[in-house]
């Protein structure tokens, strides 16, 4: 379990976290959403103690990040791909590593094969390509077999392979009853990685909510009935939203398909089509950040 | 801490760059030492002949500045800062180890290497008596060399953690040890000549190499002194700065 305790983190003029009060629980994918600048990473260096907040607290399994004796074997982390001196091979880094948190050198062997970096193992990690850095990261995370992992972008410069890879482990990891946290960009991948979300925008929560809630709350039926005109009235009198669409049907907002169904069945109306709209992540998370967004490209 | 100190030496072990300035700190000192050894026929005392074998240590030690600062500045000139203090969040506690396992490796070859010098000189030089490689005037100049060598490992440690840069690290420590010493030196006047004794300049045994003579101990301490400012001011920032 990570707790975020009113997290606030200010640099000279600006404020890259902003009273932040969140708890990450384990047993499940915490996804981490926000635009660029938005505090996510600042957010998770505050917890690894590497970035001290001005104010407010981080507790990773009750206690600071910086009490724990061998951090590694309860919390991982991948931070940054480029967490690495270039001049070492990847099984020396992992190696120093274990050897700093008393990890058995068995145990390197075991993630190097876990992460697929078995054959380069004993080169130097300075002709990685991006995507074996990010394996070689999340090796350094799985390293200590951690209850609480952080992943900061683990999806970036991976192939669609590593991808499917990342999102089975991940969901593997949190199924195994540990917190992940992990943050992405990529909405399509959060949608089918995450099952709670934590938003940001300008280092503020924007939402903390189950996956399901946050798709759920702008859903909306499609109804296609031959008499528009008189069943819009009847949902309307309902408590539904209506709305008439160019092709004749009607978006019903506030009611859930089942009660559609009977109302049209009170009023004696013939329904062609009744169909779920749940909408995209990506729309759900436009809709929370459309205001917040830092860094936005100039309108031409 | 045991840990600790075998992950830091799994780092320093497992880059090129310090096998590099091994071998030129080997080579460097070793070559120069066999040379002024071999082309001085015969010497008036023991200490005297060690001295001239130890001559190669001059331009050596710069070496091990070096390799101060690029074990601790490259931790953060690279990215690996975020990975080291991510498993080892209790700052000072890796930078002692990283300290004592680079100062000791330093300290460890100078000895060797020193000894090895002095082997020179009893073989190549003659002495009225030979040289005692087990008495105090012989052995002395080889322990001053080894504790000089890790006072200035302490010190490039210090100056790339407080700078986090190698190429600052690099030259700030060669501006105190082997630039600014001389050039007071050369500079002459009172100041500048107690100005360049209150420098670390770099010691060949009992010697100050190129700057303005001091005797050994105030020497020592002098070296002592900045290094354990330096690298107790790295300390401080290191735990107070954010990763």
């Amino acid at each position: 379990m990570i707790e975020l305790d009113g997290l606030t983190k200010r640099y000279r003029a600006r404020t890259a976290v902003d009273d932040l009060t969140v708890q990450v629980l384990p047993g499940r994918v915490t996804g981490f959403l926000g635009p660029n600048g938005s505090g996510k990473t600042t957010t998770m260096r505050c917890v690894l103690g590497l970035t001290r907040p001005t104010a407010g607290t981080a507790t990773v399994l009750g206690v600071p990040y910086a009490e724990l004796a061998q951090p590694m074997r309860r919390v991982g982390a991948l931070i940054d791909p480029r967490a690495r001196h270039p001049g070492r091979t990847a099984h020396d880094h992992l190696r120093a590593l274990a050897q700093s948190n008393a990890l058995s050198r068995d145990r390197v062997a075991e993630v190097v094969d876990l992460v697929g970096l078995g054959a380069v193992a004993h080169e130097r990690v300075r002709g990685f390509s991006l995507g074996m850095a990010q394996r070689l990261g999340i090796a350094v995370a799985l390293l200590g077999d951690p209850d609480v992992l952080l992943f900061d972008e683990p999806v970036n410069g991976l192939d669609p392979d590593g991808i499917r890879w990342v999102r089975h482990l991940l969901r593997e990891l949190a199924a195994e009853g540990r917190t992940v946290l992990v943050s992405s960009h990529l909405m399509s991948e959060m949608q089918d990685t995450a099952d709670h979300l934590v938003v940001l925008g300008r280092g503020r929560l924007l939402a903390d909510v189950p996956m399901a809630e946050l798709l759920g709350s702008g859903a909306a039926v499609r109804v296609r009935t031959p008499r528009p005109r008189l069943l819009a009235p009847a949902l309307q009198r309902a408590g539904g939203q209506v709305q008439l669409e160019p092709d004749g049907a009607l978006t019903v907002r506030g009611l859930v398909a089942d009660r559609i169904g009977d109302v049209a069945f009170a009023t004696g109306l013939p329904v062609h089509e009744l169909t779920r709209l749940t909408i995209s992540l990506e729309a759900a998370y436009y809709a929370l950040t459309g205001d917040d967004v830092e860094y936005r490209a100039g309108e031409r | 801490m045991t840990g600790l100190l075998a992950g830091e030496w799994t780092k320093l072990r497992s880059v090129r760059s310090t096998w590099w300035a091994l071998a030129v700190y080997v080579l460097g000192v070793g070559g120069v030492g066999w040379l002024a050894a071999a082309t001085t026929p015969t010497a008036p005392a023991a200490d005297f002949a060690v001295g001239v074998a130890l001559t190669g240590f001059g331009f050596g030690q710069l070496v091990v500045v070096v390799l101060g600062v690029l074990a601790a500045g490259s931790e953060f000139a690279t990215g690996m800062a975020l990975a080291s203090f991510t498993a080892v969040p209790r700052r000072a506690r890796l930078l002692v180890a990283k300290t004592a396992v680079v100062a000791g490796s330093a300290a460890l070859v100078s000895l060797l290497l020193a000894a090895g010098c002095a082997l020179a000189a009893r073989t190549l030089t003659e002495v009225p008596g030979g040289v005692p490689l087990a008495e105090w005037p012989v052995l002395r100049p080889l322990l001053l060399q080894t504790l000089g060598a890790g006072l200035l490992a302490v010190l490039g440690v210090g100056l790339g953690t407080a700078l986090r840069s190698t190429a600052g690290g690099v030259g700030l420590g060669i501006a105190l040890v082997f630039v600014l010493p001389p050039g007071l030196a050369l500079a002459g006047g009172p100041v500048a000549g107690r100005l360049s004794q209150a420098l670390p300049a770099l010691r060949v045994g009992g010697d100050s190499f190129l700057a303005v003579d001091t005797s050994w101990p105030v020497g020592l301490a002098v070296t002592a002194g900045w290094a354990g400012v330096v690298w107790a001011l790295a300390a401080v920032l290191l735990v107070r700065r954010d990763i």
